[in-house]
């Protein structure tokens, strides 16, 4: 999948001289998140799993919609370096600007393409854009 | 931000006063010329003043001449706070706690290798993997685990994993005393039982090389380099452990500003006091994984040497000594001259004080002169050895510490910086091209991606000669060999 592809512009890269800098997009807050997801998981392997079947439970709980993002997309980061598989997809049960409760659906992989160390709070604010869409920056260490 | 905002202090020196930004505690220092300092993004800039702006800082906020945009601090920075009351910051040390560099000295020539070099780097790759795919066949206990985080190289030593002067010539003696496992979490843990030994992705690498010049004969001499040596240098971290320990306490850390009434202009320079609960635990908790990523190196070292062995034979002429480990993402407590900071304070013949200080260095490397404790028995008289790795296929230098590096906390630069970012390397190059390149020059690649390749070509990155030039004519460190790749291996 492109990354920049505008017909599906979930997620667009910004230009960081060390790092992974995206733009994440979503028509709502639940959209954003699982954008996320999707970014996290196409950033770490060179083809996405066609059949998803494990399936976790996270419910995590935040200062802020913005930690939430990063704590969220952190906590799968973790299960995907422990569990050697990646996650795809994230199916949002509840989600306020402070907790959300997820099942997120994954498959394990053989090899990473790339090792993301973390994802950052670097920036992260979500916020609604001029054309209506909320949007974040996201920074992934690798 | 541009240049009319910049005092020179000198030709290599650069400096934005406190009146630049009114939350600015400290003035900002800049080690660059001034075609360095032209290519320092503004984003970088703007860190290295946020960093000015953190409660306790003391003297200056200091960048190197590799420094380039970071998230929160800048890479290639180095903040120095009060102790015990400044602030420790997860940010100031980065997500690869500990991640560093090492060399190992073979008494072998480049024209006694050479015939031998493919089969050895194919043998090292094979035997230090990446990580990205199969771990460690080996996955450790959490007891065992707890044991490296506690007990470091030493540790791993007793255990038959290396030789007393592994201990000896590594930053600290490869162990921070501070280190408590207690406070490291079971899922940084986990992520860390089938990872020592391995090398990682991104710029992490092992390179066969040659010392292609040396400048300084007499601190050579002393550290075992001589003309067309083969070493060996080994560039890697924390690994997962690391990285989870760095998330785990930005968790805690970030709620815990608030208590402390710390305002900040962005949440990666989360920070606390050092001596409250919060900043306890995570010194020690760092101190553990700063242990774990020595013990990282010290294990690739020992599969370095089977290797090296098993393609050269056994004989003591196939051993490989360690130079020495240091590391450049790190916080730590040490004694520093404070004051007088004013260069007419200093002409006016003012003196400083000694303070213990809580030193930050990210993506900055320690490099003690000669004479100073810490700086291991055998290197005394010259100073620290300081290992600057440079872009793939360019050169590496080892440096020595010089006298003049107290002025920033005895500190210089860690590496070439990168100047280009990765979605640009890989638009712009072709791993496949560079390759060729890299194999008519001689340099043989063992390398899983050609994407990262591309990424980590020379073209994305500053011109190492010219930083390595400024911290040498600073007197932060001076020259002592330049080193060129003979091999390149990124790990399977």
């Amino acid at each position: 999948m492109d990354l920049n592809n505008k017909l599906y512009k979930k997620f667009e890269t910004i230009s960081h001289s060390a790092d992974l800098r995206f733009k994440v997009f979503g028509d709502d807050l639940k959209d954003i998140f699982q954008n996320a997801v999707l970014l996290l998981a196409l950033t770490s392997v060179v083809e996405l799993p066609l059949k998803l079947n494990i399936k976790k439970e996270l419910t995590i709980d935040a200062l802020d919609k913005e930690s939430l993002l990063v704590d969220f997309l952190n906590e799968i980061l973790t299960k995907m370096q422990v569990n050697k598989a990646v996650y795809p997809e994230a199916q949002i049960i509840s989600l306020n600007e402070n907790k959300i409760s997820a099942v997120i659906f994954g498959a394990p992989i053989n090899r990473f393409k790339e090792e993301v160390k973390a994802v950052t709070y670097y920036r992260v604010k979500i916020k609604k854009n001029k054309e209506g869409l909320f949007e974040t920056d996201l920074l992934f260490d690798i | 931000m541009n240049k009319k905002n910049f005092i020179k202090i000198n030709n290599y020196l650069w400096e934005i006063p406190m009146s630049f930004r009114p939350d600015m505690r400290v003035p900002a220092r800049i080690y660059a010329s001034e075609n360095l300092l032209k290519e320092i993004e503004p984003e970088a800039i703007e860190q290295i003043i946020n960093v000015a702006s953190l409660p306790g800082i003391v003297n200056y906020s200091l960048a190197m001449p590799d420094c380039h945009t970071g998230y929160g601090f800048v890479i290639g920075g180095v903040a120095a706070t009060r102790y015990p009351e400044g602030i420790i910051s997860p940010g100031g040390i980065g997500y690869d706690q500990n991640c560093g560099c090492r060399l190992l000295l073979s008494n072998y020539t480049e024209k006694e290798i050479k015939p031998y070099l493919d089969k050895l780097a194919a043998e090292i790759q094979k035997e230090v993997p990446s990580g990205l795919g199969r771990g460690r066949t080996t996955k450790l206990s959490i007891e065992q685990i707890n044991k490296i985080l506690e007990g470091g190289v030493p540790y791993l030593v007793e255990q038959g994993y290396g030789e007393k002067d592994d201990v000896e010539n590594c930053e600290e003696k490869g162990k921070m005393e501070e280190a408590d496992a207690f406070c490291v979490s079971e899922t940084a843990k986990n992520r860390g039982r089938d990872q020592v030994g391995t090398l990682g992705s991104g710029n992490h690498f092992c390179e066969i090389q040659k010392v292609n010049e040396i400048f300084d004969e007499k601190a050579a001499k002393v550290f075992g380099l001589f003309k067309d040596q083969v070493v060996l240098m080994i560039h890697t971290g924390s690994r997962g452990l690391g990285h989870q320990n760095c998330t785990d306490y930005l968790r805690i850390v970030i709620p815990a500003c608030s208590k402390y009434g710390i305002k900040l202009p962005d949440r990666e320079l989360a920070c606390v006091p050092f001596n409250s609960s919060e900043g306890q635990r995570f010194f020690k908790a760092m101190s553990a994984a700063c242990n774990f990523a020595w013990s990282n190196r010290q294990m690739i070292t020992y599969y370095i040497r089977i290797a090296w062995k098993k393609v050269l034979g056994f004989s003591t002429e196939s051993e490989l000594k360690l130079l020495y480990d240091v590391a450049h993402n790190i916080a730590k407590i040490e004694e520093h001259e404070v004051g007088p900071i004013r260069e007419s304070e200093i002409s006016n013949g003012a003196s400083g004080q000694k303070m213990k200080l809580i030193v930050h260095r990210k993506g900055a490397t320690r490099a003690l002169p000669a004479g100073y404790s810490g700086v291991s028995e055998k290197y005394q008289s010259v100073g620290q050895p300081v290992l600057i790795p440079g872009s793939m296929g360019t050169a590496s230098y080892v440096l020595v510490g010089a006298d003049k590096s107290k002025e920033a906390w005895h500190t210089v630069c860690h590496g070439a910086g990168r100047a280009m970012s990765r979605q640009q390397a890989i638009r712009t190059l072709s791993g496949e091209e560079i390759i060729r390149d890299l194999k008519n020059r001689g340099i043989v690649v063992k390398c899983h991606s050609l994407r990262s390749i591309a990424e980590e070509a020379s073209e994305a990155y500053k011109n190492v000669h010219e930083v390595v030039e400024v911290v040498h004519q600073t007197g932060l460190s001076k020259k002592v060999a330049e080193l060129t790749p003979l091999a390149v291996i990124k790990g399977e």
